[in-house]
């Protein structure tokens, strides 16, 4: 199984005058440092506007300044939010990127899921999905046409231009869906796209009925790229610390922090009037109330696994309950809701010393395979 | 006057596989030579679809990179398309501010609005609309860097109030600039208070015109900043080595090049008329005029003689830099990377320019020397 990192580059207030600036120095000190242990992989989001939430606005500029302090860990998207960029300079930026780092890109997708952002762009909720579809599948096309046009609903390039550079992994890096919808485990599969969960506080029986659907799904995908990506990754929230008493409360409010603005954050799509139906599974979320997310649900998420909070041992515990579900990889979310840099820095190590050499050990279901071109979206269209 | 380096991330062909790599590591180890000679900075384009003619699709991912293998050197972006098809002015705005951070503040931001009918069709802008974009975006980005709260009702883009974070930590923000390249962008420039990066200047006469365009409007300029960044630059093409003879059998066939792509870059606005881009017009049809032109050794000497090329040995390019200077040029950018000149050619050309013709005109290279020895000394 493998593993790796997940940031939102989040920042509480109280705010001192240079915040951001230190949380993306600590930011990068954190992965460098995973980067010597052997993480296989740091993953940022792409947000806009989300004040506290995430400073992550630009991750092609951080990821890139990340692939020259680092050498072996993979920088992946976790995820380039389609609708708010042309597919065109999308898939420059993710080849500039693979080149700068000796091929180590991953390129994760998604259509964003609040409505502060979506508002802010000028994208309408029920236009995110199909925009999302359009640029998906125009993207691996741009690597490996020349020329390359495409007559979308959303965007047309005619005539025909040449997309450069291109990619220098070949066929061209892995690519994923951010999945928070169960629905989009089916989307995923269809297309031959690696899964990237960003559900909190979903059991994990659910959770594995959902890996199934996939892996049934992707026997009959049409891949939208040259492979097939068939691999799930979960997140695991967290905190592991020396004692694990004082760890837990560090993590406690930080995890119920987290938890409360997330909500807060997500329920604005479906609480908004021209929502789209397929934000509907939102609605669970805007039901919370958050003044009701108290210890009770922390402790929800601690005895469901939902967290790894404690010794390295529960790092190998969750990680291990998230391999029984199907996944094939978990990336760590450390940095949220205040907790301090030398906290997620001792974390890493623990679990960098003491967890991943078991967790690497483990053997899963997914791979990434060569698409048979029979398969592919462009041969069916041809 | 201070030096910096121009990047098209150019290679004309023929090209062999794993050539777009190269360019890129190898611009990547020119740049590092630069920062330790104490350039005062590197500039890249942002161009689309021009094969040969520029790779640099997405500077802002490869000024991240250079972030991080560099330390004092200034990173500009010459320039970003503003169009909104191109790139959102709220993403402009965001990436220049984590560069910014990432630089430990050494990012310079200049915008222009595309001059090829290649990219404008490419991203479907109209170019009767390009500038009214271009001015629209560059009065919108500053505000969003130096105001808590940002909301615009404009005619090409429209948002509810937004924070838009994080903030670049130059204060109150990086220096702005623009893409000159035709008399009336120098004056624009000046009118809006931002610095102008003359491209396709022929040879230094020209200058003293489009300077004085440029101060004149300055004088009386409605900054679309918060500071005015009274600054003007000039690009040149740039091969230097020990000998002038060498120096021009390296030139020659990345000039021919240049002129020849360039013409070919211009001709869809040579066979009509576009608002907006009657200067193209011309520029394209003078080149088209040139035809299958190639130039000899001995015109490559007048054009040095006359300071129309950066070309030969440190001496010659002292002289060019003077013409430059004396023009009252704040900032030379060399484009040393053309053609096909080979990697160690460029570090040849960054090497010498750095050691034997800043120090006797840059400022701040005077003061990077003076630091160097004394730093040797201590040792």
């Amino acid at each position: 199984m493998k593993a790796g990192l997940i940031y939102e580059i989040e920042s509480v207030k109280p705010h001192a005058a240079d915040h951001e600036y230190r949380v993306f120095w600590e930011t990068m000190a954190q992965i460098e440092l995973a980067d010597r242990l052997g993480f296989d992989s740091v993953w940022t989001v792409e947000h806009h506007f989300l004040n506290e939430f995430s400073y992550c606005s630009a991750p092609e500029v951080f990821l890139a300044c990340v692939s020259q302090r680092t050498r072996q860990i993979r920088v992946g998207h976790g995820v380039v939010v389609l609708p708010f960029s042309h597919p065109v300079h999308v898939a420059e930026r993710i080849a500039v990127l693979d080149i700068m780092s000796n091929g180590r890109v991953e390129f994760g997708t998604g259509r964003a899921t609040t409505m502060d952002e979506l508002l802010g762009f000028g994208v309408r909720p029920e236009d995110t999905r199909p925009r999302w579809a359009e640029a998906v599948e125009a993207i691996p096309r741009m690597w490996r046409e020349d020329p390359f046009s495409m007559h979308g609903k959303y965007w047309t390039v005619d005539p025909p231009v040449s997309v450069i550079p291109k990619p220098i992994q070949k066929p061209h890096p892995p690519i994923w869906v951010a999945a928070t919808n169960p629905q989009t485990f089916v989307l995923a599969a269809e297309r031959g796209l690696g899964v990237l969960c960003f559900t909190l506080g979903v059991e994990l029986k659910q959770v594995a009925e959902r890996i199934q659907i996939y892996r049934e799904g992707i026997r009959h995908a049409r891949p939208v790229g040259q492979t097939i990506n068939n691999q799930v990754s979960m997140n695991i929230m967290g905190l592991i610390g020396d004692d694990p008493r004082e760890t837990e409360e560090i993590a406690r409010e930080a995890v119920l922090w987290y938890v409360r603005k997330g909500f807060e954050l997500v329920s604005s799509v479906a609480q908004a009037a021209h929502s789209d139906e397929s934000y509907q599974y939102l609605h669970t979320a805007s039901k919370f109330d958050p003044a009701q997310i108290t210890r009770d649900y922390y402790h929800f998420l601690k005895d469901g696994d939902l967290v790894a909070v404690g010794g390295a041992d529960q790092a190998i515990r969750v990680a291990r309950r998230y391999r029984e579900t199907g996944a094939d990889q978990v990336l760590f979310f450390l940095q949220y809701g205040g907790i301090p840099h030398d906290r997620i820095m001792r974390s890493i190590e623990l679990i960098g010393e003491k967890a991943l050499p078991e967790i690497h050990s483990w053997k899963t279901p997914g791979s990434i395979v060569a698409a048979e071109p029979a398969a592919r979206t462009d041969a069916a269209h041809a | 006057m201070e030096f910096g380096l121009q990047y098209e991330l150019q290679r004309s062909r023929p090209h062999y596989p794993g050539f777009m790599y190269d360019i890129y590591h190898q611009a990547t180890e020119q740049v590092k030579l630069a920062d330790r000679l104490g350039y005062h900075s590197v500039w890249t384009v942002e161009h689309h679809f021009l094969s040969e003619w520029s790779y640099s699709s997405a500077p802002e991912v490869w000024y991240g990179a250079l972030s991080q293998v560099t330390s004092r050197i200034r990173l500009g972006h010459g320039i970003c398309l503003l169009p909104i098809p191109f790139n959102h002015p709220v993403r402009v705005a965001e990436r220049i501010a984590v560069l910014d951070i990432m630089s430990n503040g050494r990012v310079e931001f200049g915008s222009g609005r595309s001059i090829t009918e290649q990219e404008l069709g490419g991203f479907q802008v109209n170019p009767e609309d390009s500038r009214a974009m271009w001015e629209e975006a560059v009065a919108a980005i500053p505000k969003m860097w130096t105001q808590e709260t940002f909301s615009h009702d404009g005619k090409f883009f429209k948002m509810p109030e937004r924070e838009v974070i994080p903030k670049p930590i130059q204060k109150p923000h990086p220096p702005m600039w623009v893409a000159a390249t035709q008399p009336a962008t120098w004056e624009i420039a000046g009118q809006k208070g931002i610095g102008a990066l003359g491209f396709g200047i022929s040879e230094p006469g020209l200058l003293d015109n489009l300077i004085a365009v440029y101060k004149k409007a300055i004088r009386t300029c409605e900054p679309v900043g918060a500071f005015i960044n009274d600054k003007t630059a000039a690009a040149t093409i740039c091969v230097c080595a020990p000998t002038r003879e060498e120096a021009k059998v390296i030139a020659k066939d990345a000039i021919d090049f240049t002129t020849r792509k360039a013409a070919e870059l211009f001709t869809p606005f040579a066979r009509q008329e576009v608002k907006g881009y009657e200067y193209y017009k011309k520029m394209a049809e003078a080149a088209v005029a040139l035809g299958d032109y190639r130039m000899s050794l001995a015109d490559l000497d007048q054009r040095i003689e006359k300071g129309a090329v950066m070309v030969g040995d440190p001496e010659d390019c002292l002289k060019v830099a003077k013409f430059y200077e004396s023009a009252g040029v704040d900032l030379l950018l060399m484009l040393v990377q053309v053609g096909a000149v080979p990697h160690e050619k460029v570090m040849q050309t960054v090497d010498l320019i750095g050691k034997h013709v800043m120090p006797k005109l840059s400022p701040s290279a005077k003061t990077f020397q003076m630091e160097a020895a004394a730093a040797a000394a201590a040792r």
